[in-house]
């Protein structure tokens, strides 16, 4: 009988181990989102240290305005695991066999422009953020679950640091083509777009969400 | 007995809401093809083994981009290549390469490149450049081609020194 009720405690256990991990991810993605949406990005690049003390620290200087307690916490678990993942990986490392899953190219031969999303604990790598929104926003060409997602990198352009895709700025129409042509170039800061946009005679600068189908088929010079 | 009856009618309606909501849930969002793609049973793939439908220079499906596609022997073997600019990448290395073909756009089968018209830099996308470059067997369709989409008609050197320019950056 003490044997039954240790092995359903030690169940338990487990199970609350597991979903926690589980609950984790979904905060980070929910932070994510309230991020892009709902903060000014400037002052979110200084928000470092643990959850907790990210979640003092926006409390007391509301980058993101007056937000509830739910949003408070799942923003400071996403800043949290956004620091250290910039701190681990400072650009995408590419593995030699890695080949795109959109056009088949080997993404290892241009690193700079290369991005990644990781589905379920597996690695995806493109050889451009055209290709990778491809595969994130065609789900007849490409279906899986969306929601399985639980990062996206791209490089910033300037730094080649590994950034999350949903807070980079994107320039278009830049007089500088990647592998397969006209790209998405990514930036972490609004600075860094504005400045690439004067220089290469860039058309417009988007965010994450404002990238749709129509932006990347006319990228590939389809009309619409 | 009415109650049973509401029930039923009920449960209809709410299958009904359903179907409609799964026939909105299935459009799904899809690519317009590349103009370079075929489908598969319509590329001529020269290649043995399990990559033959890869460029074997830079690793791009070769269906994909079959219109510019371009093949060769190399040191003796078979290879298939996405584009000129692969082919040029492979000679660059000092390869031996030899019975040089690409897809004749007409007919979208493979020829040797010395019976070949190029359209270079009409306004269809280029593979692996900012210069499109699209082969004829017959010259008077290579016009056509370029009267229709703008470019230049030269013959297989002529398109191999307007892809060395790419290298040259």
């Amino acid at each position: 009988m003490r044997s039954i009720i240790l092995l359903l405690l030690l169940l338990n256990l487990s199970l609350a181990e597991d979903l926690s991990s589980a609950k984790v991810a979904r905060l980070i993605k929910k932070g994510a989102k309230i991020a892009t949406k709902l903060c000014d990005q400037k002052q979110l690049v200084d928000l470092l240290g643990t959850p907790k003390e990210i979640e003092q620290h926006l409390t007391k200087s509301k980058p993101c305005g007056d937000l509830n307690t739910k949003h408070q916490h799942a923003l400071a678990y996403y800043l949290a695991n956004r620091q250290e993942h910039n701190q681990t990986t400072s650009h995408i490392d590419v593995p030699t066999d890695a080949k795109c899953p959109v056009c088949g190219m080997f993404v290892h031969k241009y690193p700079k422009w290369s991005a990644e999303m990781i589905i379920k604990g597996r690695q995806y790598y493109f050889d451009g953020v055209k290709d990778m929104m491809k595969y994130y926003i065609f789900d007849g060409d490409f279906p899986y679950n969306r929601s399985d997602i639980t990062q996206i990198n791209v490089n910033d352009f300037y730094t080649l640091k590994a950034i999350d895709a949903h807070m980079a700025y994107y320039v278009i129409g830049a007089d500088l083509f990647g592998p397969m042509g006209d790209e998405l170039i990514p930036f972490e800061s609004r600075e860094e777009a504005d400045n690439f946009m004067r220089d290469h005679n860039g058309k417009r600068i988007l965010r994450f969400k404002e990238i749709d189908a129509q932006v990347i088929m006319q990228l590939d010079g389809h009309s619409l | 007995m009415k109650i049973k009856r509401l029930l039923a009618l009920s449960l209809m309606a709410l299958l009904f809401v359903g179907c409609a909501e799964n026939g909105q849930g299935a459009k799904k969002k899809m690519m317009k093809s590349r103009y370079q793609s075929v489908k598969m049973d319509q590329a001529q793939l020269l290649m043995k083994g399990k990559n033959r439908t890869s460029c074997t220079v830079c690793g791009m499906k070769l269906p994909m981009f079959y219109k510019t596609s371009h093949a060769a022997k190399v040191d003796g073997h078979q290879e298939q290549f996405c584009s000129i600019h692969c082919l040029l990448n492979t000679i660059n290395q000092g390869k031996k390469v030899t019975d040089m073909q690409v897809v004749d756009n007409e007919t979208l089968k493979f020829i040797p490149v010395n019976q070949a018209w190029y359209v270079v830099k009409s306004n269809k996308p280029a593979t692996m450049s900012r210069v499109s470059k699209y082969a004829f067997k017959d010259r008077a369709k290579a016009e056509a081609f370029a009267k229709k989409f703008g470019g230049e008609v030269m013959n297989f050197e002529g398109a191999l020194a307007v892809a060395k320019e790419d290298f040259k950056k």
